[in-house]
């Protein structure tokens, strides 16, 4: 430590025994393990830590806590920056980089300082009146607006991807305490006594709240802690209770290290699910708004107590603690024990008795900071009984603190829904009551004397014990109350017929003029106030600045401060990161992975994978490096249809339907019969949605008398499930049918092609493959590579196909025979894109024509539709809106011009009218090797027959403009199926 | 069996589960050897529902068609079974489940989810059996294997 260091010789919670190096812009200092890096840096003498938001004033150390204004900094490089945080809550820590935000070059010398000079251009809301220019319209402001925004925000976030890992944790315990000051200590003592399970939550790294403020505090907190420890409280430090929610669930932030190695957590979110809450988070001193009151060396009279005797250091030689309340002498006879100067002025004409060796002035108050970068003396006045204030002298000195009254926290009851209370005898808001399991004690709860905080807390825990049903004594609860020298309200001081720059929002630059003009320009609720000044809109979210402004809000208006009232407090109590809230939900875990049973086989076999939902499916399987999936998808297409190709279908939904009144409810489900349906074979089906919308298709399979396989899209899987069981829990209850979804059971692996069978034959034994033994729509069971499978004869593709479905963990060696029978005989391995392909060629609809607007008759399968039985959608499938002529039907559609393409998503419109949504639009495309050009499937109003020897528009602007097209059956290949039957 | 982490505070193994039948009884009916208590397990038999249950070994049961159904669902999971002193630690990382021991007592049994996919839960002494949709497992894998290995960093 330098020779001008600030650091007293004994005393604070600090580790002198080991040094802590650390930076600050640039410069080389050190701290002690105990530090904060605001302590740090009062204690190197380090008075500018900052810059103002708008007039780029210096700032120092303000607070010694969360409610922290000026050194707000930045922390880090590189990947590791964050900008923004509070020096007052960061642990000091070894080869900690810290630098000054908002200046340049430094915070020590800032050009921006410039903008002081201007201030008066820059009061609350001026970008809405100025920069306007002479031009007219915006185009002068559109040129201004980009310096602003240019000029405004504070600290710059790295750009570079964030390395560290977060993480979520879930626990419960019966007791959640808020905070481990006198109240929370006592609190969690007395519920552990009752045999409760408690967590404390302490934002701090050090336990004991306002037991470290005080010279003989540190032991007492000892004491405290050693207690609670003994009695198995589990203890949270570095622990922000950020939010109260629903169902009693609080939501926290730990804090976990600085400098995390290799997949150590950062920071992990806590959400907690307690039976009770004790709030015992105490109060935050307010200051008093004077001229220049943001000078560096000007700071709150509480945290100049807490740098004294936590971190044994001395900020200044020469003093001045000004207050409105008793807690003022406390500072002052700490500060003159440490060898200070110091003159306390008292607002009040009446206080405590002077601490020895300290000059008390009573009825005065502080008028001005002096100095132009740092504080080199104080203005002082003297304060009428009508509250006038005439300037009396000047004293000089290089610090003064600050005392203007208490203001309990009470935000996370405020979360709660629970308005805080004005109370005039106290000058200050408190909780409001709540039927919730929430209870607030300590200074929290407007109490100031510390054996009242900790009575106050064991009574919050018996209370909070009795309430779970636990013996617990009654132990009678201090209420708030006005002592025989209180707190004078007192929030600003003003000269008559003089301005002075008085802080409201040191983080925002609000100034007590900016509140006026605020009432001047007729934004006086509250809210308006907020977002037009912009006061408590910065990192302390108006901690030491909501009661002034509100205060003042309340003289301008004439209305008392309780009808002026609060904004609403919201999660978060204090920024918190992003990254804690994601967790581990980042990167390739944003969402889960699915991956088939043949995922692996896939990727040895180079397949390019692509995501479908949740699932990773092949996309292609090129066979060289450079081949492009559209060279890869039609050459997988061509070989599949001239010889055999494989493609992994494992991601279908599977649902087994099992039970006596199983084929009864596939008819209920269905549009087609399934009651009548033969062992061993399966059946195409179309299910509606209640409003007779189509809703999903698949194939059912019937394995036995009772027992019924059914396929879904893969999408819909899940969606269909839902559905099945709450038709039968609800609807049809007395039907005996169980349904379990067992997609994951089955890899399923398509043989398309007329080799089919070839393959098949090569590989499979236990099965007669034969057209007559195994035809169309037949279901058998079979043996390949030692393993049971299904085998399914159904067509996607159009081609004669087989699915072949074996449990998951039996997938690879089923699939190496498949293959190993599939490539000699010129065969490939397909995917999602040649199969989509495929399915254009054949007509068959999928997701984008099942897209929740299309009936069956749209999709030309009406046919389908049984008239005999009742079924889901049947009803509302007969309004006469879903059977107007002129709605959109399925057709196929081609470019009339050689080499045209076409493009999904395009619109249809007659020659003649290309104007707004058209006649229809194009669903999917494909290019036909088999065809040699493209085609695609769309919906168009009238369908095929109304488009008979027409041509229309495929319009798209976007892309590739407009293209001639023929309106065509969307059966392209072999259209009465001969293949897939042969 | 794969072993997924093993350091002395903590193991975890994953097993496919390769004999796994799920009973659905029809209301009014009961069997002697299932347990009746919602979200447990004994002896390998886990109580899923009302009137199902999910049987994690041996053979195919038998239950009459006049009784209710059995569905094989040999393949369709994995299971994890946590184990070791940092076992609670890895679970509540998991599951908004109060895992304390007595809540989540000896035999206790949800379903619940864990990052973002369904899972089973449940208490084996002082190890923890987590079963996976297969095509989840891998995902599920790295997830427990990035959650481990914060502790043999620290």
């Amino acid at each position: 430590m330098s020779a001008s260091s600030s650091r007293l010789d004994a005393g604070g919670i600090i580790n002198r025994d080991e040094t802590l190096k650390f930076q600050f812009d640039g410069k080389s200092y050190e701290g002690h393990p105990g530090d904060s890096l605001a302590s740090a840096l009062l204690a190197n003498n380090v008075k500018i830590v900052g810059r103002g938001f708008k007039y780029h004033r210096p700032r120092g150390v303000m607070s010694a806590g969360q409610e922290e204004g000026g050194a707000i900094l930045t922390v880090g490089t590189g990947a590791r920056r964050e900008p923004n945080v509070k020096a007052t809550m960061q642990p000091l820590y070894s080869g900690l980089e810290s630098f000054g935000q908002n200046a340049w070059p430094s915070v020590a010398r800032d050009f921006g300082r410039v903008n002081d000079i201007g201030s008066r251009f820059l009061g609350a809301g001026f970008y809405y009146k100025t920069f306007f220019g002479v031009r007219g319209g915006t185009k002068d402001w559109m040129l201004f607006e980009k310096i602003i925004r240019k000029a405004a925000g504070m600290g710059t976030a790295s750009r570079e991807p964030d390395p560290a890992h977060y993480e979520t944790a879930h626990t419960s315990c019966d007791v959640l305490v808020v905070g481990s000051g006198p109240a929370g200590l006592a609190a969690a003592t007395q519920a552990a006594e009752a045999g409760l399970d408690v967590v404390v939550a302490e934002q701090d790294f050090t336990l004991g709240g306002d037991y470290l403020s005080q010279p003989d505090g540190a032991h007492r907190a000892v004491e405290a802690v050693a207690k609670v420890e003994s009695l198995g409280v589990s203890v949270m430090l570095r622990t922000q209770v950020f939010g109260l929610y629903d169902g009693c669930v609080a939501g926290l932030i730990e804090s976990v290290t600085d400098q995390e190695t290799g997949m150590q957590v950062r920071q992990r979110m806590w959400i907690v699910r307690p039976r009770q809450i004790i709030i015992a988070t105490g109060a935050i001193e307010r200051p008093i708004a004077f001229g220049n009151n943001d000078r560096p060396g000007i700071m709150g009279s509480a945290g100049l107590r807490t740098y004294l005797n936590r971190y044994a250091i001395k900020p200044g030689q020469e003093a001045v603690i000004a207050t409105t309340n008793d807690s003022g002498y406390a500072t002052a006879a700490d500060l003159k024990a440490s060898g200070a100067q110091v003159t306390l002025l008292d607002a009040r004409t009446h206080g405590p008795d002077a601490p020895e060796g300290v000059e008390v002035l009573r009825g005065r108050v502080p008028v001005k900071g002096e100095g132009w970068s740092e504080l080199q003396g104080l203005q002082i006045g003297k304060l009428s009984e009508s509250g006038e204030v005439s300037v009396e002298k000047s004293i000089g000195c290089d610090l003064a603190a600050v005392s203007g009254g208490w203001s309990p926290v009470v935000n996370l009851t405020s979360h709660r829904g629970v308005k805080p209370v004005w109370s005039e005898e106290m000058d200050c808001f408190l909780p409001g009551e709540t039927k919730e399991p929430i209870k607030v004690c300590g200074s929290a709860a407007g109490l100031w004397d510390e054996e009242e905080c900790r009575l106050s807390g064991a009574a919050a825990a018996a209370e909070a014990a009795r309430d779970l049903g636990v013996n617990a004594p009654v132990i009678e609860r201090p209420e708030p109350r006005r002592t025989n020298t209180p707190t004078m309200a007192l929030y600003e001081v003003t000269l008559p017929g003089k301005k002075l720059k008085s802080f409201v929002d040191p983080q925002h630059d609000v100034t007590t003029g900016d509140i006026r003009l605020a009432h001047q320009e007729g934004f006086v609720s509250v809210e308006h106030m907020k977002r037009y000044t912009t006061l408590g809109m910065a990192t302390d979210q108006g901690k030491v600045g909501n009661v002034i402004g509100i205060a003042l809000m309340a003289a301008a208006t004439g209305a008392p401060v309780s009808k002026t009232g609060t904004t609403t407090f919201r999660p978060p109590y204090s920024p918190i990161s992003i990254g804690a809230i994601a967790g581990r939900s980042v990167k390739q875990h944003f969402r889960p992975n699915r991956l088939t049973p043949l995922d692996a086989w896939n990727k040895k076999h180079n397949a390019v994978m692509t995501q479908a939902g949740l699932w990773w499916r092949p996309w292609y399987y090129p066979i060289t490096p450079t081949e492009s999936v559209d060279d890869a998808y039609e050459r997988e297409m061509k070989i599949t249809r001239e010889s055999v190709g494989l493609c992994d279908v494992s991601s279908l939904g599977k649902i087994m339907v099992q039970g006596p009144d199983a084929g009864e409810f596939l008819n209920r489900l269905y549009v087609n019969g399934f009651g009548k349906l033969a062992v061993g074979k399966a059946r195409y089906g179309v299910m509606l949605r209640d409003d007779g919308i189509v809703y999903d298709d698949g194939t059912t399979w019937r394995l036995s008398e009772n027992d019924f396989l059914m396929t879904t899209t893969t999408a819909n899987a899940a969606g269909v499930m839902a559905k099945l069981e709450e038709y039968l829990q609800t609807r049809w209850p007395e039907l005996k049918v169980s349904v379990a979804s067992v997609s994951d059971q089955w890899a399923g692996i398509a043989v398309a092609g007329p080799k089919s069978r070839d393959v098949l034959e090569a590989v499979t034994t236990e099965c007669d493959l034969s057209n007559e033994a195994f035809p169309f729509m037949g279901i058998r069971e079979g043996v390949i590579a030692g393993k049971k499978v299904y085998l399914a004869r159904i067509s996607f593709s159009g081609e004669r196909a087989y699915e072949v479905y074996v449990r998951s963990g039996d997938a690879e060696p089923v699939a190496d025979a498949l293959w190993g029978a599939t490539e000699p005989l010129g065969g490939c391995l397909y995917g999602t894109e040649a199969l989509g392909a495929m399915r254009v060629e054949k007509g068959h609809v999928a997701g984008s024509e099942l897209d929740g607007r299309t009936t069956l008759e749209d999709l030309g399968l009406g046919k389908m539709a049984s008239s005999k039985k009742a079924y889901i959608g049947k009803a509302l499938a007969t309004r006469e809106g879903l059977h107007d002529a002129d709605r959109r039907q399925l057709v196929g559609i081609i470019p009339t011009g050689d080499g045209k393409r076409l493009r999904a998503g395009a619109l249809l419109m007659a020659d003649t009218e290309q104007q707004g949504h058209g006649e229809g639009e194009i669903t999917a495309v494909t290019y036909s090797v088999e065809l040699g050009h493209w085609i695609g499937l769309g919906l168009i109003k009238g369908g095929v027959e109304r488009w008979d020897g027409k041509t229309a528009i495929s319009a798209d602007p976007v892309r590739d403009g407009n293209t001639e097209v023929r309106i065509v059956s969307p059966h392209f290949l072999d259209p009465k199926g001969e293949r897939m039957h042969g | 069996m794969n072993t997924v982490v093993s350091t002395p505070d903590l193991t975890i193994t994953e097993t496919l589960c390769d004999s796994m039948w799920q009973i659905n009884l029809w209301p009014g009916v009961t069997q002697a050897d299932l347990p009746t208590a919602p979200g447990t397990i004994e002896n390998g038999v886990a109580r899923t529902g009302p009137c199902s249950w999910v049987i994690f070994d041996g053979e195919k049961p038998s239950v009459s068609e006049a009784d209710g159904t059995v569905t094989d669902l040999c393949h369709s999971r994995k299971r994890f079974r946590i184990e070791g002193a940092m076992a609670g630690h890895v679970v509540i990382r998991l599951a908004p489940l109060d895992f304390r021991e007595r809540a989540f007592t000896d035999g206790a049994f949800k379903a619940t989810m864990a990052h973002h996919m369904s899972v089973w839960i449940a208490r084996d002494g002082g190890a923890f059996d987590v079963w996976v949709g297969f095509t989840f497992a891998d995902t599920f894998r790295e997830l427990l294997e990035e959650t481990a290995a914060q502790w043999e960093d620290a």
